[in-house]
């Protein structure tokens, strides 16, 4: 503003000291007129004009000059210079200070009066725009906040240099995120356990991965935790950051061991009472006369008591399986005879609908397995297929081996397992009937657990209503275990 | 008729085994604890003895060593049984004893258990 020789013109200045000096200048401006009206008026003499005309021509064309000066001066302040400064400053106000303080007075001319009214509109909404947008964010992230603090699982972000970016109310808790320290995971968690864990997590730097983990917190007593990690990106990052979500499970563990607990408890004490039932259905056998049906009754009872002994026995040897109480009772067995005893005894059940069991087998094939075990497991893979294959159905046994692994497999064409349910069939606690109803059912839950601890895997293939094909796989790389413990004989 | 002596103080597995036994051909004598057992052991002269484990004054493991000091029964084939878990160890510690030829569930199969027998002593 200051150096615009217009702006010295005008005598325009942005205080009174500068107006003031502006006047000079227009003043000294003013005055280089005279010589030049001297210069004139000699020109004129010499060229022998009647000096009152020279006079007064030179008068008028002066005050002519002077007032179009004036004139000239006074319109471009007017209409040019003052409507673009008192557009200018505002918006530079605005620029800075992201406010219009007052709305710009419409003047001038009435094309730029226009301007400055559009102009104080277009600034207006930007202003509530901008205050707009701002309370919003600020809405979302306090709405988020207080979201996350309410959660009772920690979580934590951080960014991909390991900079903690945010964390929740319960993380601060559980992880005794320390201010003082530099804001970077592991060295801000005060609590010892977990900065531990969390310096393997984030060396490791593993995609979205979970665990759990089991810490003996001291004083606190023994807690479970799930542990929860994932790879996120955001526009402030340049590369991925890690989520973490810390969840603690002690009370879910011990419902769970409450309910093993249970099981167990009522399964333990069913053990004698089905035995002695066996046995004296076993001695009413020989001792009477039988007809066919009498025959088959029998049959009946022994097959149902046979069955409630494996469910038992099951129940018992899932649980010791799992707290790896159970060491392998491995020994030599015949897999061809394991198959035809299990085979043997659904017979009954299956021709009674006129299922049809057909096995193939390798004859003479050593296999090396705790036989009682691998029995339950195939023959709760029997017993699932002849209850769900319709009547007149069919039931395959395989038998087979390669260099690493002998292979059982029991396929039926019964109903099949829709794809939801594969992912679930192997639970625990988890069986479907026809009817869609969930049943108490540990019997694939232990086949899994057979074929994980002969270091194998239990799958299934199938679709409905085209059957279904259980696979278990065994090692044949079992490091032989010499000590014996009974699975349940 | 061989002769199968039970020492156990279930009363119920004692009847059931009798009754088991003796209807295929087996003569049974009952004894429900320790000391009447050792004594009884001595008196009968039994083929095969079924002992328990857990027995209220003198463990499984007393007993079927004190058979031992007898030359009358310290032939005998002992097999042992256990109602409750199978301890990892109790196999072993049983299977060193020269007189003890099986260690087994109370809960097995019927038919497994007189296979045993049968292997055992024979009809």
């Amino acid at each position: 503003m200051k150096s615009s020789f217009l702006c010295k013109i005008i005598q325009m200045g942005e205080n009174k000291k500068e107006k003031t000096m502006y006047r000079f200048y227009n003043l000294v401006f003013l005055l280089y007129f005279f010589p030049f009206l001297l210069v004139f008026l000699l020109v004129e003499i010499f060229f022998k004009t009647s000096f009152a005309k020279l006079l007064l021509f030179s008068l008028v064309s002066f005050s002519l000059l002077l007032v179009s000066y004036f004139i000239l001066r006074k319109m471009i302040k007017e209409w040019f210079i003052e409507p673009f400064i008192s557009v200018y400053l505002p918006v530079k106000e605005f620029l800075k200070t992201k406010s219009l303080i007052k709305p710009i007075e419409p003047k001038g001319p009435i094309e730029v009066r226009e301007i400055l009214s559009d102009f104080n509109r277009l600034m207006l909404e930007l202003q509530a725009y901008r205050a707009f947008r701002i309370d919003k964010i600020v809405d979302e992230n306090n709405k988020a906040k207080a979201l996350a603090d309410i959660v009772p699982d920690a979580a934590i972000l951080a960014d991909e240099n390991n900079r903690v970016i945010y964390f929740n109310e319960r993380a601060k808790i559980l992880l005794n995120i320390r201010r003082d320290k530099e804001q970077r995971i592991p060295d801000c968690v005060g609590e010892e356990h977990f900065y531990k864990v969390l310096s393997e997590i984030f060396e490791a730097k593993k995609k979205s991965d979970f665990f759990e983990l089991d810490l003996d917190m001291g004083d606190k007593g023994k807690k479970s935790y799930l542990l929860i990690s994932k790879l996120f990106n955001i526009s402030s990052l340049k590369k991925n950051g890690i989520a973490v979500v810390i969840r603690d499970i002690t009370k879910d563990k011990e419902f769970e061991a409450a309910k093993d607990d249970f099981f167990h408890m009522i399964t333990h004490d069913m053990r004698a009472p089905i035995s002695t039932i066996e046995g004296y259905c076993s001695m009413i056998e020989r001792k009477i006369q039988k007809t066919e049906e009498i025959e088959k009754y029998f049959q009946k009872v022994f097959y149902s008591s046979k069955k409630l002994k494996g469910m038992v026995e099951d129940t018992l040897n899932y649980r010791k399986l799992k707290e790896k109480k159970a060491i392998l009772n491995l020994a030599i067995n015949q897999a061809c005879e394991i198959i035809e005893k299990v085979v043997d005894e659904h017979m009954p059940a299956a021709s009674a609908r006129n299922i049809k069991i057909s096995v193939e087998c390798e004859k003479n094939t050593a296999i090396f397995v705790d036989a009682n075990l691998i029995e339950r497991a195939i023959s709760n893979l029997i017993g699932n297929a002849v209850k769900f294959t319709p009547s007149f159905g069919n039931i395959w046994l395989k038998f087979w081996q390669d260099d690493k692994y002998w292979f059982f497999s029991v396929k039926d064409d019964g109903p099949g397992i829709t794809e939801d349910r594969k992912n679930m069939v192997f639970e625990k606690y988890i069986s479907y009937d026809d009817n869609n109803n969930r049943g108490f059912g540990l019997g694939l839950a232990l086949c899994k657990m057979v074929a994980e601890v002969h270091k194998g895997e239990i799958s299934v293939k199938s679709n409905p209503g085209k059957g279904s094909e259980f696979f278990i796989s065994i090692s044949k790389n079992l490091s032989g275990d010499k000590n014996e413990k009974n699975t349940d004989n | 008729m061989k002769k199968i002596l039970i020492i156990d103080d279930n009363e119920e597995f004692k009847e059931f085994i009798r009754d088991y036994f003796s209807s295929i051909g087996y003569d049974i004598v009952l004894c429900g604890n320790a000391k009447d057992g050792v004594s009884a052991a001595v008196r009968e002269k039994p083929d095969l003895i079924f002992l328990d484990v857990m027995m209220p004054e003198k463990t499984g493991i007393e007993i079927i060593r004190e058979f031992q000091e007898y030359e009358e029964i310290k032939k005998v084939p002992v097999i042992v049984l256990t109602g409750t878990y199978l301890e990892s160890n109790m196999k072993e510690i049983f299977s060193i004893e020269p007189n003890c030829r099986a260690f087994l569930a109370k809960t097995v199969d019927i038919s497994l258990l007189e296979k045993k027998v049968f292997e055992l002593i024979g009809k």
